[in-house]
């Protein structure tokens, strides 16, 4: 048993928008960043993982076993942290520790303290008395301290400050460090990937674009910039990913081989692209400026 | 699931004062109508009883919890068979309240004349209230609670009016044979009335309950 998530043909029909047959997997000991632009499909897919929403088809498999028939089993070993407080406000984080912790037996009080030391975090205050910082700070103090396999997180970074999110990430690469557990994260923001995730999968308008090692992914790709007269944008060329065209040329994203095969070189630049460049461009296709 | 009972404590706990503060402004309320002697308690048992389960799915529905809980290593039908137990600690509380408030307003001085709180008040706030929560839970957990809300206008008249209508017609003389047989029935009789009604409807509200909850999505 490799796969920590196994997601096969997954399917999900609400009325404007389909999650489309996706699939992907993450392997132990990794970090995976699930992204795409708002409305993509990341929070329904994170949803239909935790058994939030129920799948239309398709199979999702945690820890080697259906996450349904095995539902309690499998949620006692992840830990979760959503891009929206759902804790009580009126309870102090003690007591909201209090109401969660019985329900993982590998919960270790010591180890939450140790968090919440460590996050600067006062265990009597009430939660509605957090930042929006804090609150992820105490999410992430609960998430880590039953000792989770999983970790899975919606937007963690979302509406942080640079220095706190540079925190969480640090968090995240020591919690994987013995290799034991995995992140599976979903963020619209591409830094926090590039920094540090091992795979990733990117999704747009409920399609699986691509799941894939981080690096592969980027080496898949090469951005061409060079004069208009050299890019004809009616011609359908073979993989041409997105292109954006001004009055003093055109760059275009294309997989890497294509872009070799198409431009020799001569008053064009290759440039490796970035996931920004990627989730841009294949969102975006075609424009004209 | 007792922890989920300790969860609506730790967030009722505040609300309690109030509750205390109801079980005595009722015999003062009420004190110049010829309800008091009749159906003070029961009023009380089933007012309290539903305030409480209108708080906890409140406070459940403010803080998005069905998503949080969801979440948790819980199953659904832990989560639904907690609001019923809930319920039931409900009543007993708010017969408590109302037994002890009795007593002060009685020891006091300020109503000398009450009598004591009786089986059969108890028999009767158990039955109204749990008509009502029993048509509420499965809405509430069909639709959630701001959509049930709706119903529970509807619901919060009968709570009311139930007792008062059972009240009066007691007074007229006009109570159906059932009723006026539960009132001149022993306590055991009454126990095993109550016992058949409140496990055939819970049963029921429970199995809808349960059913709605498992396809709901969050």
């Amino acid at each position: 048993m490799d796969n920590i998530i196994e997601v096969k043909n997954l399917t999900k029909d609400y009325e404007g928008f389909k999650l489309d047959d996706l699939s992907f997997s993450l392997k132990k000991g990794y970090i995976m960043g699930f992204i795409g632009p708002n409305g993509a499909g990341k929070s329904t897919t994170i949803k239909l993982i935790m058994n939030l929403v129920k799948k239309d088809s398709g199979s999702i498999h945690l820890f080697g076993k259906d996450y349904q028939k095995h539902e309690k089993a499998v949620k006692e070993r992840i830990g979760f942290i959503y891009d929206q407080n759902h804790f009580y406000d009126d309870l102090q984080m003690e007591k909201m520790k209090s109401v969660l912790s019985v329900y993982y037996p590998t919960w270790d009080d010591g180890l939450f303290y140790s968090y919440m030391k460590r996050f600067g975090l006062n265990p009597e205050k009430k939660i509605k008395e957090l930042s929006r910082g804090m609150q992820t700070k105490f999410s992430l103090a609960l998430a880590l301290s039953h000792e989770p396999e999983l970790i899975i997180m919606d937007e963690p970074t979302s509406g942080l400050d640079p220095i706190f999110r540079s925190e969480i990430l640090d968090i995240l690469s020591e919690v994987i460090e013995d290799g034991k557990r995995s992140v599976f994260f979903s963020s619209h923001i591409t830094q926090d990937l590039e920094r540090s995730a091992d795979y990733v999968t990117f999704i747009n308008d409920g399609k699986l674009v691509f799941s894939k090692e981080k690096h592969s992914a980027l080496e898949d790709y090469a951005v061409i910039k060079g004069p208009n007269d050299l890019f004809d944008p009616m011609e359908k060329y073979e993989g041409l990913v997105g292109f954006r065209r001004d009055k003093y040329g055109f760059s275009a994203l294309f997989k890497r081989n294509e872009a070799i095969r198409l431009f020799d070189g001569e008053r064009t630049v290759m440039e490796n692209p970035n996931i920004d460049d990627i989730m841009l461009y294949t969102v975006r296709g075609n424009s004209n400026a | 699931m007792l922890n989920l009972l300790k969860k609506d404590y730790m967030l009722l706990k505040r609300n309690l004062w109030i509750m205390i503060l109801y079980s005595f402004m009722i015999f003062f309320v009420f004190s110049r109508t010829d309800m008091k002697a009749q159906m003070i308690y029961v009023m009380g048992i089933t007012m309290i009883s539903y305030l409480l389960v209108m708080y906890s799915t409140a406070y459940d529905n403010m803080n998005k919890s069905d998503t949080l809980l969801n979440s948790l290593p819980l199953k659904r039908r832990d989560i639904v068979a907690e609001r019923y137990i809930s319920l039931f600690v409900f009543i007993a509380l708010s017969s408590m309240l109302m037994a002890l408030s009795g007593l002060v307003m009685r020891l006091t001085g300020f109503f000398p004349d009450m009598r004591p709180i009786s089986l059969f008040d108890f028999a009767i706030a158990t039955w109204s209230i749990c008509l009502v929560v029993f048509i509420y839970l499965p809405v509430y957990f069909k639709v959630g609670y701001l959509k049930a809300k709706l119903v529970n206008f509807a619901i919060f008249f009968a709570v009311f009016m139930i007792p008062t209508i059972i009240g009066k017609l007691f007074i007229k003389g006009e109570a159906p044979l059932w009723i006026r047989n539960l009132n001149s029935a022993t306590g055991l009789q009454i126990t095993l009335f109550m016992a058949v009604f409140i496990s055939i409807a819970g049963m029921t509200s429970y199995f809808f309950s349960l059913r709605f909850y498992k396809k709901r999505e969050f």
